[in-house]
């Protein structure tokens, strides 16, 4: 009985030590004018789509959830954003130059069309930011002719 | 004399022209090529197929691999297609990913050279740039 309460009494301790490790959590900026959102490519049914399926880790605009706050959790969800971030960034989406843009979308339509994104884990708690058929469709169309556009 | 200068100027001249019309003077990349090889020149093409087409053409056991790029499928993609796999070329040989570790652990002749990835790297740019014009 001893052991346990030990046991348990070092994992309180672990755990309230780790909460002062930094997470590198990346940190949240206003969009400016590079932000996909001002970009005439965009279509207006698209961006409540991109809004609750994508941003939280393709955009400067993580809306964090309670957990991003307690270590260990924070860690995971830090290393996430930021590996999303440096794949597609869609507030920095005017810093790209054109063939990157296509290479982009190229890679957005298969991504969403093959299920990959958004993460498994990101929709076990956001159930929201699962794609609908529909979604997946506007999502594609919008992709296909924004590369038209891109290069005419 | 002056008769005599003026026709060697002339069969030198004509001799050039010839010797040119015949491939004499052609560097590599001005030879005559067929449609493939207008993708890949022929420096681009030894990379290729020294440290990429084991894996990434019909010859590959990989399915990732192949899903990933088949380098023969590349001259009959249209543009925007060829556009985004040029990108993601130029991206893997940026962040060196390419060939895989694992691959490089057990052929270690398989690792892409400094130069190598620049004849890549140059040849995917311009190829990307040129279709983007």
């Amino acid at each position: 009985m001893k052991a346990v309460k030990i046991i348990l009494l070092a994992l309180i301790v672990i755990f309230i030590v780790i909460q002062f490790i930094p997470s590198g959590m990346p940190e949240n900026k206003p969009d400016d004018e590079k932000s996909i959102i001002h970009s005439d490519l965009v279509t207006e049914n698209l961006l409540p789509v991109l809004r609750t399926s994508c941003f939280d880790c393709h955009s400067n605009n993580t809306v964090f959830p309670w957990y991003a706050k307690l270590a260990p959790s924070s860690w995971l969800l830090a290393d996430h954003i930021d590996e999303g971030k440096s794949n597609l960034n869609f507030s920095e989406w005017e810093n790209y130059s054109r063939r990157e843009k296509i290479g982009l979308l190229e890679d957005i339509q298969e991504e969403v069309k093959s299920g990959a994104m958004p993460l498994k884990s990101y929709l076990l708690i956001h159930r929201d930011a699962k794609l609908s058929e529909e979604e997946v469709a506007i999502i594609s169309k919008w992709a296909e002719e924004a590369t038209g556009r891109l290069l005419e | 004399m002056k008769k005599t200068a003026w026709l060697i100027s002339a069969i030198m001249v004509a001799g050039i022209f010839l010797m040119q019309g015949s491939g004499v003077f052609k560097s590599e990349n001005q030879t005559a090529i067929s449609a493939d090889e207008m993708i890949y020149p022929a420096s681009v093409k030894k990379v290729i197929d020294q440290k990429c087409y084991g894996c990434h053409s019909v010859k590959g056991e990989s399915q990732d691999a192949k899903d990933a790029l088949m380098w023969d499928d590349l001259p009959g993609l249209e543009k925007a297609k060829l556009v985004a796999t040029l990108d993601n070329i130029i991206g893997v040989l940026e962040d060196g990913t390419m060939p895989p570790e694992d691959v490089i652990e057990k052929y270690p002749d398989a690792k892409l050279l400094d130069e190598e990835r620049k004849v890549l790297h140059k040849w995917a740019e311009a190829k990307a740039d040129s279709l983007l014009k």
